[in-house]
């Protein structure tokens, strides 16, 4: 029995396979957060003045904040001026295409099972990968060129198509929104953008993958999606870091633009180092995300698996303001050893007949902690406008918490809000059925969260769910004993 | 929200008595953490504005009168929230003392969401202690009534406490029509197998009505609860029930029908200290006018609390354009062979069923009456007593 | 009694009746029957006044009046009975409350006066008896609860309480048993006193071997294609709906 414990120890510690690290020369600004460090991260990103402004007036701004202390979490005090606020990788010159990008990062995402260069690409997905700071490269640039779609790098975006940046930078998430989204807005050093046209299906999924590299950095990125009336997106995001000691803080803004007709749905995959099993190192991610429909019959879906992070503080949102605009949220939040997981949705209906729908479950093992806190709220002239939610949670041993926080809100009297909520475990007839026939007690488990967690798999792209359900797996061995 | 210490928590305002020590406690916890405002998370949805724009009056208000009951009972009168205990005439195995100051002196209300607790602490009239033993075939009524002139602040404090066995209902009549605040904080206690059907019927008319009932139930002891409110300008209810040994449970049930410029806020929590311990929950709000109801929620089940259950639910209707209803039902669960489940629904009048109604020959305007009827009466549906469930049930038929 | 003229009723904005004709005279019995999706159930909501079910053409008369023009609870103190193929469940609103509720609204709207809680709980309990029913349910709440073949078997009590002219039985035979649906069939047999009428809506011709029907329709496509007498619903006992797409052709 003993030594099964161990066995089972011994894969948890390995369970973390992006846990490696990139030696690779790293060009650092100084630690610290002052306006010295904004202009300077303004200048090597080679901005125009209003976009220093902006991040500075942002930065005035958070500076009267106070961080945020309403969630379930416990956070360590974070020193905000320790953090190194840009890390690149050195390069000589930009470079102009993916030929020219340092073989050591194509090699650090072939590891991740990104491969960027031509011969290994995933087939119909451009991928956008960022490495610390900067993005190293877009591939399928030219494929989506044909098709009117701007696919590129943050920094590209304010120097190629300051116009659009400019227009919608903000217009989601203002930088005066909270605490992280004010922080970020002020230091952000890439990400990525998108625009679709008008009446134009993006022609394949895009995505974006996230590696933190450096040690006592933060990454700050920035998301912006435009989709023009009648303009159709799928897209994808991918993270993780090294395994060290240190937390380190990932605090990134998604801003989703929907217009007339328009469709995006949002995937994310996030598998941010979570710390080892005595709740040393890991990633703290607080993010903000939020997507606007904008107009009539817009759609915007979020599908998230996370599975990663020390500390996850995320509530991606639905504005639905045009008319018949409609929102929804699936999610996977699996929290082991000792994370901690603070994450659910919102939901804003202001137009009529505006419909939104959430489906989240939530997994606790080890010493964790994980909470859904969602908000539907109906205003009064969203008339018609109906919620349905739906928020399970798991528990796998007696050391773990799972807790249910929804808000409703309705000032509507045409307006049906439900919402249902269970709490259970997994279920020693249900465990004993499995083992009847044959199935060993960690394969039972796999085999019933998968299946707890169905409604959301089948929400994301066929390769990205099958990746969601072997992290899962991954995520929860050890966690029955 | 300093106006509101300014007009109500002052050193002056504190009583001479020889409760000093316990008040200038309270009275220091109240400055330091202050009165709740909207970005405390338990006052969200409930500003004190009404409050702070009100001036106290220490003017004795004439008698109010005691609202008349269907059934026998015994009844303590609280008049203008004040009991005067000369001449009653208790049952065999009902007594009532003064609290001592050993008790009070361990009293505590936490942080500013707390803070009417310790006001009441700091302010409260005369703190009484009802012990009730045996069973008690009568219920015992806590009339607490307002007269018309009332415009002060009154703070009335009682602890309840059932023996081991014991068996009470204990019936809370609310009448006020006042302009003041009646700030009411009680302590209960269940001891081993004892049974309280504790049911409150309230109704406000200006008067701020506050209220924090905590209970606490030991091993097989049962507390069940019936409120049915019938709104108010500013009401607000923390009920908070701990279960503490295995065997106790718990069940609340209750209505809440708010109209023009009303507010009613309830704030529930049931806390599984330990396993084998039973809850069970169902709260509706009607909001008609520019009513706002307030329904929050909470089951907390503590780390090795296993084997608990735990089943809330709650049921809105939203009557008019103006109203508003915010529910917020609240699962904390540190504990695994455990089953819990909440659900919430805000809506409005099922069509169906009145479309239904009206192919039998019922007038729409009837026809919807009897549903919103049905609906605030569903929870009541569970009281044994058929006298005290017909009371309650025709309350409601006077106001909808 | 009932005078139904090249009705056309849309649900949602799609037409469902396309010109159905169909005169129910005072004492008789017709059957309406036809495949699923055919309008049955449209035309008995249609007839009581549902919302949404908009008629867009042709006319509804009953005794003379324009249905089209009623609320859906003066149809019904004019003397319409809907039982509903999928009774409502109503919680908190007590059985016999609701009933002698409904039976005083009808007699209040008719001008004639309202019936004392004696008079009313006696014709209850003869209804509750002749369906071989619990007296309980009156104590329930509306259709809570109740099994699928007690709700059927409520419908027709409140019919023999409420006493209608016309009574539209929307698939009232649909899940019961054989017991339950010969004391469905007594119970309208026992309503039927030569001045009463009655549409019954089924699928199945086994009610109509109870019921004798005086005329039998067949629905399809929101029309009526075709009527005759009980022989009709035997040959579509025998032959299934198959029959009708030669007719149309």
């Amino acid at each position: 029995m003993n030594q099964t414990v161990e066995q089972v120890n011994q894969v948890i510690q390995q369970r973390y396979k992006a846990g490696f690290y990139t030696d690779i020369e790293s060009d650092r600004v100084r630690a610290g957060l002052d306006e010295e460090i904004i202009a300077m991260i303004s200048a090597k990103k080679e901005e125009p003045t209003w976009m220093l402004e902006w991040r500075l007036k942002a930065f005035h701004h958070w500076q009267t904040m106070r961080e945020p202390n309403w969630a379930h979490l416990k956070v360590p005090a974070i020193d905000l001026q320790k953090i190194h606020y840009y890390a690149a990788p050195k390069q000589k010159n930009r470079p102009k295409s993916l030929d020219e990008v340092d073989p050591k990062l194509l090699e650090t995402f072939d590891k991740l099972g990104v491969p960027l260069h031509e011969r290994a690409r995933l087939a119909g997905v451009a991928v956008d990968a960022v490495f610390d700071s900067v993005s190293v490269g877009t591939t399928f640039q030219k494929e989506l060129k044909e098709a009117g779609v701007i696919f590129c790098s943050f920094s590209e975006a304010v120097k190629d198509h300051p116009e659009l940046v400019r227009e919608y930078l903000g217009s989601v998430v203002p930088y005066s929104d909270n605490y992280f989204a004010a922080l970020n807005s002020a230091v952000f050093s890439d990400g990525s953008f998108v625009y679709i046209p008008a009446n134009t299906r993006c022609p394949m999924e895009l995505s974006t993958y996230f590696r933190i590299n450096a040690r006592d950095t933060g990454q700050f990125e920035r998301t912006l999606i435009i989709a023009e009336p009648g303009a159709e997106v799928s897209y994808l995001e991918g993270c993780t870091a090294p395994m060290r000691d240190e937390n380190q803080l990932h605090a990134a803004v998604v801003e989703l633009v929907a217009r007339k007709k328009a469709k995006i749905k949002y995937s994310t995959v996030q598998n941010w180092y979570p710390g080892d099993e005595n709740g040393k190192g890991g990633i703290y991610n607080f993010v903000t995300k939020r997507g606007d429909c904008r107009e009539d019959d817009a759609r915007i879906s979020w599908t998230q698996v996370e599975t990663g992070s020390a500390i996850t503080w995320k509530y991606p949102s639905c504005i639905l303001r045009g008319d018949r605009s409609a929102g929804e949220f699936y999610s996977v939040a699996l929290t082991h050893n000792h994370q901690q997981a603070d994450t659910g949705t919102k939901m804003i209906h202001l137009g009529k007949d505006t419909t939104s729908k959430i489906i989240s479950k939530g997994i606790s093992a080890g010493k964790s902690n994980n909470s859904y806190r969602g908000l539907v709220r109906i205003a009064k002239r969203a008339a018609n406008a109906r919620n349905y939610t739906q928020c399970d949670s798991l528990l796998i041993g007696k050391t773990c918490g799972a807790h249910t926080f929804p808000y409703i809100e309705s000032a509507n009297p045409t307006a049906k809000v439900e919402h249902e909520a269970t709490t259970s475990r997994i279920g020693e007839d249900q465990l004993f059925y499995c083992r009847t026939r044959g199935l060993d007690e960690e394969d039972a488990v796999a085999m019933i969260v998968d299946g707890f967690c169905k409604e959301v798999f089948k929400e994301l792209p066929m390769e990205f769910a099958v990746e969601a359900k072997a992290l899962l797996e991954i995520s929860l061995e050890g966690a029955v004993g | 929200m300093s106006a509101l210490i300014d007009s109500l928590a002052t050193e002056a305002r504190l009583p001479a008595d020889d409760h000093a020590e316990v008040r200038r406690r309270a009275h220091k916890a109240l400055l330091k953490h202050g009165f709740p405002d909207l970005k405390t998370e338990a006052w969200k949805y409930t500003s004190l504005r009404v409050l702070e724009k009100r001036a106290f009056s220490d003017q004795r208000p004439g008698l109010s009168s005691l609202p008349e009951l269907p059934f026998a009972a015994t009844v303590l009168h609280f008049d203008n929230g004040i009991l005067d205990a000369t001449d009653l005439n208790l049952p065999a195995g009902v007594s009532l003392q003064p609290q001592t100051d050993e008790k009070l002196a361990a009293v505590d209300h936490g942080d500013r969401a707390g803070a009417f607790g310790w006001l009441n602490l700091a302010r409260f009239e005369q703190a009484w202690q009802l012990r009730i033993e045996g069973q008690q075939e009568q219920p015992l009524v806590l009339a607490i009534s307002t007269a018309e002139d009332f415009h002060g602040d009154v703070h009335p404090r009682l602890a309840i406490e059932l023996a081991a066995g014991a068996t009470a209902q204990i019936i809370e009549v609310h009448e006020d029509r006042g302009e003041g605040l009646v700030n009411i904080v009680q302590d209960i206690a269940l001891e081993r197998g004892a049974n309280l059907h504790h049911l409150v019927s309230r109704h406000s008319a200006q008067s701020a009505w506050i209220q924090r009932s905590e209970a606490k139930v030991a091993r097989d002891a049962d507390y069940r609860f019936h409120a049915l409110d019938r709104g108010g300008r500013l009401t607000r209810h923390d009920l908070a029930v701990t279960l503490t040994e295995s065997g106790a449970q718990a069940e609340i049930d209750g209505t809440v029908l708010v109209n023009d410029r009303q507010h009613v806020d309830f704030h529930t929590a049931i806390e599984h200290e330990v396993g084998h311990t039973n809850s069970r929950e169902s709260f509706r709000i009607l909001a008609d006018g520019s009513g706002v109801g307030v329904f929050n929620g909470r089951i907390h089940i503590h780390r090795g609390a296993d084997d608990s259950h735990s089943d809330l639910n709650t049921a809105n209707l939203l009557l008019s354009e103006s109203a508003r209803i915010n529910a917020k039902p609240e699962l904390e669960i540190y504990a695994e062979e455990v089953t819990a489940s909440h659900g919430a629904t805000i809506g409005q009048l099922d069509d169906q069923a009145l479309f239904y109604l009206r192919t039998r020959g019922i007038p729409a305007d009837q026809a919807s009456a009897l549903l919103k009827q049905g609906f605030a009466a569903a929870p009541f549906e569970n009281i044994e007593s058929e006298s005290i469930r017909n009371w309650l049930i025709g309350e409601l038929g006077q106001l909808l | 009694m009932l005078n139904i003229k090249n009705l056309h009723v849309a649900v949602n904005g799609k037409e469902i009746l396309k010109g159905l004709d169909l005169d129910v005279g005072p004492g008789e019995l017709h059957a309406l029957m036809g495949p699923n999706g055919s309008g049955k159930s449209t035309l008995g909501y249609a007839l009581a006044g549902r919302d949404g079910y908009e008629i867009t053409d042709g006319s509804v008369a009953f005794e003379g009046q324009d249905l089209a023009e009623l609320e859906p609870e003066e149809r019904a103190a004019a003397g319409l009975f809907l039982a509903f193929q999928y009774p409502v469940e109503i919680p908190g609103v007590n059985n016999a409350y609701f009933l002698r509720a409904a039976l005083n609204a009808q007699r209040k709207a008719r001008g004639e006066e309202e019936v004392d809680s004696m008079t009313f709980l006696k014709t209850v309990r003869e209804s509750i008896k002749t369906l071989k029913m619990d007296e309980a349910l009156l104590k329930r709440a509306v259709n809570e609860g109740f099994s699928g073949g007690e709700k059927k078997r409520n419908e027709i009590v409140q019919m023999a309480v409420l006493q209608p002219k016309l009574a539209v039985l929307d698939e009232t035979d649909s899940g019961l048993d054989i017991d339950a649906l010969k004391l469905v069939a007594e119970g309208i047999n026992g309503l039927r006193d030569g001045k009463r009428s009655f549409i019954v809506i089924t699928h199945y011709q086994r009610l109509l071997d109870y019921l004798t029907p005086d005329r039998v329709h067949v629905l399809s496509d929101g029309r009526i294609v075709e009527s005759g007498g009980q022989e009709l619903s035997h040959r579509l006992e025998a032959e299934g709906y198959a029959f009708l797409e030669e007719s149309a052709a």
